[in-house]
């Protein structure tokens, strides 16, 4: 959108939400536009010349804005909010089907489909009926980090670390929860590493807030921190039913060529690439290094024995 | 002094909602502040300005003043296809649309929502922060193209892109997009391929970045009884089987989490859960190995000793 017809839309939304905000500071009605004071000075300024035909004192808009206050006294026709437009609906009606993923109470639930089907009604687009967000899982504990989040307290975490296969206590600050990819993470100050760590909300396995101050920071140092650099490049080829391990390490890969299937990734943890390779096997082949190879297959051997 | 183009923009909406019945181009140019110059200045001004008022979504009613005898159209808005309509919404309804359109924060759409969370917010009703306050999560769309397929999904307009095909190599497919749906945080983008006259499914992390639209907006129609759900092959139901492993002591924990223990000796430890995804759980086996075996089902153990056999041969 360009910049006249940007702040077009701006103009219009800012007099109806002035008058339900009414007495509203210039300082927040430019935070909640994301523009600056100076720039809804001059909205407000434009805004004050617009009105009806014949533009006498009666068919303007009239504001006032002195003190650092706004105000509108009339709004003449735009009293109203614009209606959403498609995206802003297709959004909300999947921003919706979000929520229902995580609502357990039925009250709760049959008031976020009956708002869905209303929504779908605005939409002009047949459309409407054809984007869709699924998922099957409940994400545990996300009542308790949700309440620490705004109450800004810690969290006492013991956590599942797969590739070590071993379980661990954490004391964390949570930041933010997020789902990137087909995983729902949890970013965190952790108290053990001194540092943002993420966490995969599905691999915590208990979660309470803390009860001593944030202050009271834990004195252990995560182990972590004290490993020396363990980075370890592999190149591997791999066939189309590894195309998700592929789109999953994207972050990791440094060189890739899709017609040959052949990639290399960087990865700090040469445990959990193993296990992906294991978790893979048939559709991984693993060209080097040759005793990283020979390490899985060993690996696999064991494993066989056991049948 | 000539008036900026905003402010025009302004009065030409106002104008256009306060019409009773459609106002001719030509009185438009007389009462509307910012229409200047020769006639030919200015009907090209009000051209461009239509084009706009109509990319943000304001719709321009074009009718005659009288249908038999008037040959020049007029132009109006109706404050019905103007105004947000969500009428009687609750403050809890409020809150909920609040927190949906928080689900976007940081994400390819995060203007939008807040545009639309403010639109919801002039609304003049008060929120219910007691029953819910921030989205359950946020999220994260990092794919380049997403932003585009959503909106020709919603304009019903063709788009043009590159997927791998069944040797891997890229091939242009021309489609046109059904829908778009979200498994478990993978994202699909369901239509007809035009070439092939089928309904295709493709996971949009793997189209090629530069993915383009061809043609108008609203260039076809979405056949009426087409459900998304229906073409996406995970949301079915899918045999649940009772899956019966040993697992070594104090391992496995992942496999432990959604278990049960049936038996245990000095080593190991027999578990049982119900599974619905056989992938899935041929995948998590092989993470843990050598510290789980397959008692049953047969099938199951069959699958993850083949896959063994592969992996030990190919060291």
């Amino acid at each position: 959108m360009d910049k006249p017809l940007a702040r077009t839309a701006r103009l219009l939304d800012l007099i109806p939400f002035i008058l339900s905000h009414q007495g509203i500071t210039i300082v927040d009605l430019a935070k909640e536009f994301g523009v600056t004071e100076k720039e809804i000075l001059a909205d407000l300024n434009l805004i004050f010349m617009c009105g009806l035909p014949q533009y006498t004192a009666l068919e303007l808009i009239d504001l006032s804005f002195e003190h650092g206050f706004v105000t509108v006294r009339e709004p003449q026709n735009l009293d109203k909010p614009r209606k959403l437009s498609s995206e802003e609906l297709s959004i909300l009606i999947m921003g919706l089907d979000v929520v229902q993923t995580q609502i357990i109470d039925p009250v709760k639930q049959q008031i976020a489909k009956n708002l869905q089907t209303r929504l779908k009604l605005l939409i002009e687009s047949a459309a409407a009926n054809s984007i869709l967000y699924a998922d099957d899982r409940h994400l545990p504990h996300i009542d308790c980090i949700n309440r620490a989040m705004q109450s800004r307290t810690a969290l006492n975490i013991s956590y599942l670390n797969t590739s070590k296969d071993e379980i661990t206590k954490r004391k964390v600050l949570p930041i933010e929860v997020f789902q990137q990819g087909d995983e729902f993470l949890l970013l965190t100050w952790c108290f053990l590493s001194k540092a943002n760590r993420t966490f995969a909300i599905a691999r915590i396995l208990s979660c309470d807030q803390a009860s001593d101050a944030l202050a009271d920071v834990n004195s252990d140092t995560d182990p972590m921190l004290l490993t020396p650099e363990r980075r370890v490049t592999i190149k591997f080829q791999y066939d189309r039913s590894a195309l998700s391990f592929i789109e999953n390490v994207q972050d990791r890969v440094i060189e890739i060529d899709q017609t040959e299937m052949i990639a290399s990734v960087e990865v700090w943890d040469s445990e959990w690439i193993l296990r992906n390779v294991l978790a893979n096997a048939g559709h991984i082949k693993i060209l080097a290094p040759v005793q990283f190879a020979h390490e899985v297959a060993a690996r696999a051997k064991i494993a066989l024995s056991n049948y | 002094m000539p008036i900026e183009k905003a402010e025009r923009l302004i009065n030409l909406t106002m104008a256009l909602l306060a019409a009773q019945r459609y106002i001719k181009k030509s009185q438009i140019f007389a009462i509307v502040a910012g229409y200047s110059g020769n006639a030919e200045a200015m009907e090209r001004m009000f051209e461009r300005d239509k084009d706009d008022l109509r990319n943000l979504g304001i719709v321009i009613e074009v009718g005659g003043l009288d249908p038999l005898f008037d040959d020049e159209p007029g132009y109006r808005i109706k404050q019905s296809e103007y105004a947000l309509a969500l009428e009687n919404l609750t403050a809890e309804e409020l809150s909920l649309l609040a927190v949906a359109a928080k689900t976007w924060q940081d994400a390819t759409f995060s203007n939008s929502a807040q545009s639309a969370l403010r639109k919801l917010r002039s609304l003049g009703i008060e929120n219910d922060a007691t029953n819910y306050v921030d989205a359950p999560f946020h999220i994260k769309i990092s794919n380049s193209n997403f932003a585009l397929l959503w909106n020709a999904t919603i304009a019903a307009q063709i788009l043009v892109f590159e997927y791998p095909d069944q040797t891997n190599r890229l091939a242009e497919r021309e489609i046109q997009p059904y829908g778009i749906a979200a498994w478990r945080g993978q994202w699909y983008l369901v239509g007809r391929d035009v070439a092939k006259d089928a309904i295709r499914v493709f996971k949009v992390a793997r189209i090629a970045l530069g993915c383009k639209v061809r043609g108008k907006v609203g260039a076809f129609q979405l056949p009426i009884d087409f459900d998304i759900s229906h073409h996406l092959v995970m949301l079915q139901d899918r045999a649940q089987t009772p899956v019966i492993l040993q697992v070594r002591k104090d391992r496995c924990h992942g496999l432990r989490q959604k278990s049960k223990i049936i038996r245990n000796d000095a080593e190991w430890d027999e578990l049982e859960f119900i599974e619905n995804n056989r992938p899935e759980t041929i995948q998590e086996i092989l993470w843990y190995s050598p510290d789980v075996i397959v008692i049953s089902p047969k099938d199951l153990k069959m699958a993850v000793v083949t896959s063994l056999q592969e992996m030990a041969k190919n060291g």
